[in-house]
């Protein structure tokens, strides 16, 4: 099997980019548990990576989730995706705090890929990111929320069925620039990540 | 730490406040300038995209009804408590057992088999 996945996986960014889709998954359903959006009933306790994590156990939650990275997977080995975000939304649709992944792919890499050395780092976003309750800031109870890609190129609707997926968004922007939290970050060949929390400046979180 | 982003959203902060005390002075290249940095702080937003389908609601029902409806099964109080002893049955000898934080050296399952694992080996 590993045999097969292996000539699958023919470049770097194809490696990497699996491994990568495979942790947003877990990364973005840490956050949604983290917010407490809902029940803890919903959730039940993983092991991934050595490091015990919430997974979704109810189905759409579980399927909205998976099938939203899934989706990004052929961006992310081309390096179109720049970011991904989970916002919060109160009622009137207005962003409350975003969770932003960036992402740096590094198309001309072809060496060799420790993947070891990758799920460790990977590892430590995790265990950061189940002690960055403190950091982030209650949700109103009419909350809802929702995962946006960032891509640097526009994905030419059409040409695949991942593309059709994506919808371009109208989402509510902040006016203002927003307050950085830096969670943590990781710099290794050829990828690149880095977690931070956004929210709104203290002006415009007042309205 | 990766600080570019924080570096660019302070350059941005200071170039507001430059602008409070000349707002009549706007070169073109500031205009440009500003410019780069509304597309980097996301004011782009044709290259934002959104999932098809939405996440689901807060009031996500949990356990279905029919399982709701059946009567919790009641606890079997008769069963005895298991007697484990507290001196040990037998001493084993681990050698070449790996001093790793995050390894899973020892496995024991149903049919009171007892794994472990040396250097590239299982034992059972």
């Amino acid at each position: 099997m590993k045999m097969m996945e292996r000539r699958q996986n023919r470049t770097p960014q194809d490696q990497i980019a699996r491994i990568l889709v495979e942790f947003l998954e877990v990364a973005i359903t840490a956050v949604v548990f983290l917010k407490g959006v809902y029940p803890s009933g919903a959730f039940e306790r993983r092991r991934y990576m050595n490091v015990v994590v919430q997974t979704a156990s109810h189905p759409q939650l579980r399927y909205y989730i998976h099938a939203t990275v899934s989706g990004l997977l052929p961006f992310i080995q081309k390096g179109m995706v720049e970011r991904v975000a989970v916002i919060f939304f109160n009622a009137d649709n207005v962003p409350l705090e975003k969770f932003v992944f960036k992402l740096a792919m590094n198309q001309t890499y072809s060496s060799e890929v420790e993947e070891v050395d990758l799920e460790f780092s990977l590892r430590s976003f995790l265990i950061k990111l189940s002690n960055s309750e403190s950091l982030s800031k209650g949700l109103p109870p009419d909350c809802w929320w929702e995962i946006t890609g960032y891509f640097r190129s526009l994905p030419e609707t059409g040409t695949s069925k991942e593309a059709d997926l994506w919808i371009p968004t109208d989402t509510k922007q902040w006016q203002q620039p927003p307050l950085i939290t830096p969670i943590k970050s990781m710099s290794s060949e050829p990828l690149c990540l880095q977690l931070y929390l956004e929210h709104p400046c203290l002006s415009e979180s007042l309205l | 730490m990766d600080f570019g982003t924080l570096h660019a959203h302070r350059r941005e902060q200071e170039g507001k406040n430059r602008e409070r005390e000349n707002p009549l002075v706007m070169s073109p290249s500031r205009e440009a300038y500003q410019k780069h940095l509304a597309e980097a702080f996301n004011m782009n937003r044709t290259q934002i995209f959104a999932f098809k389908n939405k996440a689901p609601t807060r009031r996500v029902q949990l356990v279905p009804n029919s399982i709701l409806s059946r009567p919790p099964p009641k606890p079997n109080s008769s069963k005895p408590n298991r007697y484990i002893p507290q001196s040990s049955e037998r001493i084993l000898d681990a050698p070449d057992i790996l001093d790793e934080f995050y390894l899973n050296l020892l496995d024991w399952g149903s049919s009171n088999v007892l794994s472990i694992s040396l250097a590239n080996t299982v034992c059972p």
